[in-house]
């Protein structure tokens, strides 16, 4: 845990000191900050807390803050000749690879979470003339629950591609790659689903339990994850990294 | 004695290309051994060997008395490496750099703050410990990974070229803390090098690689006597020709080279200067300095790759 936890520490600073100064660092959140925290909720004040905007937005910022940073994480160290000092210290093989993908998610998640806490303070403030804002269940759960996933999924794919790649361009390339072909190959490949399982999905969009439609998602999702990162430790190889 | 690293017949293929071959070697704990060769010559890939960041294709190695192939987690608990790039986390300040490196190796918050203090004092950095890596000079950010390699004091380290782009001040400032590493500290230091010299001055062993085999390992004495050439240099006035064909009719004179008022002469092993000395004083000559010399480690080193090429 100890050697996770040094890692994160060092790509949280980072991605912090990425940003050049301390004014330009608080800079380049703020249009983030300002867009998800403030301009969209103030856009449609209902739809946001009880649609399904809020989540759908608290997932979509994970999952594109996280992939470029996923796909600089060795890919990166490797282009700024960093990774063999790396490799060459006590650190374990799963200590340095977990302690990256957790960074990634934290900076991510945390964020995202930032701007939800902040649009709900926005309403409050701005809005409730007397009345509460407060997020319903599902969305809450995407918040909570969908971004995290969200940001795993992307965060482990983009490391898986960052560990074989010869440069961050390269990576980035791939994960682009990767994204598009997952985003194409989902419709044929539910239209490819057996009639039972499909009736099912209809079935269950039908009576409109969105409960189990989400739980379904995030234990599909989940699943996904836990298969990324595993195939991640198993490549993640100190020989074949100092190679490449 | 205690070997902090000892290889036998280690090797290493990169598909057929054979990078080392069959290399054994023994460095006492507590000594400085150069390794030395020409790019290309399997330096690095030794190295990177002996740190585990490699598998042997052939062969065994300790290191710290455990086995490269089995126990590189404990190796690498207990060496400090800098590799040839600085490996400096360039977005970070200098003292993040640090203070990275010492909780990867568990250095308690107090140790750490007195122990990264201490180095950058030494090193003359810490009024410049918050500023950025990237701000640095190529020969500050040397300096810096010196220092990281050396923040959790470990029992070896491995230097892979620690003097290039540091200017000749801060080299021979690096050379004193090598060199007080091993004395004082105990320290074993593996160092690879292209600056023979800085070997010669440095280190007690060393050993000359070619083409992914160990050409020879002594100390530097011992190679430049193995192949260097002891030389008379004479000093003076009215060298005539006569003295110079009487000086090279001599059995123990291999060759002699007039520039000037200095005469080189070639000496045969063994071979003493003070007969050519009188026989030049007979000649009428004016001897005003004598020095009897032996060729540089670097004059060896070209010898050795040149009589290594002439094998080949």
């Amino acid at each position: 845990m100890n050697d996770i936890m040094t890692i994160v520490w060092k790509e949280l600073k980072e991605f912090w000191r990425a940003r050049g100064s301390r004014r330009s660092r608080l800079l380049s959140y703020l249009p983030i900050i300002l867009v998800f925290g403030l301009f969209l909720p103030l856009q449609e004040p209902d739809a946001w807390i009880e649609g399904p905007l809020a989540g759908v937005f608290s997932m979509a910022l994970p999952f594109i803050l996280a992939g470029g940073a996923a796909a600089d994480s060795f890919a990166g160290e490797r282009e700024r000749h960093t990774l063999e000092t790396l490799l060459a210290t006590r650190l374990s093989d799963r200590g340095i690879f977990v302690g990256k993908v957790l960074a990634i998610v934290i900076h991510s998640v945390g964020l995202a979470w930032l701007c939800a806490l902040l649009s709900l303070i926005t309403l409050n403030v701005t809005q409730s003339l007397g009345r509460l804002f407060v997020y319903g269940g599902s969305t809450l759960a995407m918040i909570v629950f969908g971004a995290v996933l969200l940001s795993l999924l992307t965060t482990a794919t983009g490391v898986l591609v960052s560990l074989r790649a010869a440069s961050v361009r390269a990576a980035a390339q791939v994960f682009s790659l990767v994204t598009l072909v997952l985003f194409v190959g989902g419709p044929p490949l539910l239209r490819a689903l057996p009639d039972s399982a499909k009736a099912s999905i209809e079935q269950a969009f039908s009576t409109g339990n969105a409960a189990i439609i989400g739980i379904a998602a995030a234990l599909i999702m989940l699943a996904i994850d836990i298969v990324l990162l595993a195939l991640g430790i198993a490549r993640f190889q100190r020989t074949r990294l100092t190679l490449e | 004695m205690a070997y902090a690293v000892e290889t036998k017949e280690i090797t290493r293929y990169f598909g057929k290309l054979c990078a080392v071959h069959k290399v054994s070697l023994q460095v006492p704990s507590g000594t400085i051994f150069g390794f030395l060769g020409p790019n290309g010559a399997g330096k690095t890939t030794t190295l990177r060997l002996l740190l585990g960041l490699l598998e042997l294709n052939g062969g065994s190695a300790t290191v710290l008395g455990y086995d490269v192939a089995t126990q590189a987690d404990a190796i690498r608990e207990h060496t400090g490496v800098l590799p040839q790039h600085d490996g400096l986390y360039q977005r970070l300040s200098v003292y993040d750099n640090l203070e990275f490196f010492g909780r990867i190796y568990h250095l308690d918050k107090a140790a750490r703050q007195a122990r990264i203090r201490e180095l950058l004092e030494h090193l003359g950095l810490w009024e410049r410990r918050n500023d950025s890596t990237a701000e640095l000079s190529r020969g500050l950010k040397q300096k810096v990974a010196i220092a990281r390699a050396l923040l959790h004091r470990p029992r070896l380290v491995f230097l892979d070229e620690p003097s290039a782009g540091l200017d000749p001040v801060a080299a021979v400032a690096l050379r004193k803390d090598i060199q007080s590493l091993a004395r004082k500290g105990g320290t074993t230091v593996f160092l690879t090098t292209h600056n023979l010299a800085e070997a010669e001055k440095v280190c007690d062993t060393v050993g000359v690689i070619r083409k992914g085999r160990l050409i020879a390992v002594g100390t530097p004495a011992e190679l430049r006597a193995r192949t260097g050439k002891l030389m008379a240099e004479i000093y003076g006035k009215g060298f005539s020709d006569s003295a110079m064909a009487a000086l090279r009719s001599l059995p123990q004179v291999s060759s002699v080279l007039l520039q000037n008022d200095h005469l080189q002469v070639g000496l045969q092993p063994g071979a003493e200067a003070a007969p050519l000395v009188s026989l030049l004083v007979d000649a009428g000559a004016e001897v005003e300095e004598v020095r009897k010399a032996q060729s540089s480690l670097e004059e060896a080193f070209v010898t050795l790759m040149q009589e290594d090429e002439k094998e080949s």
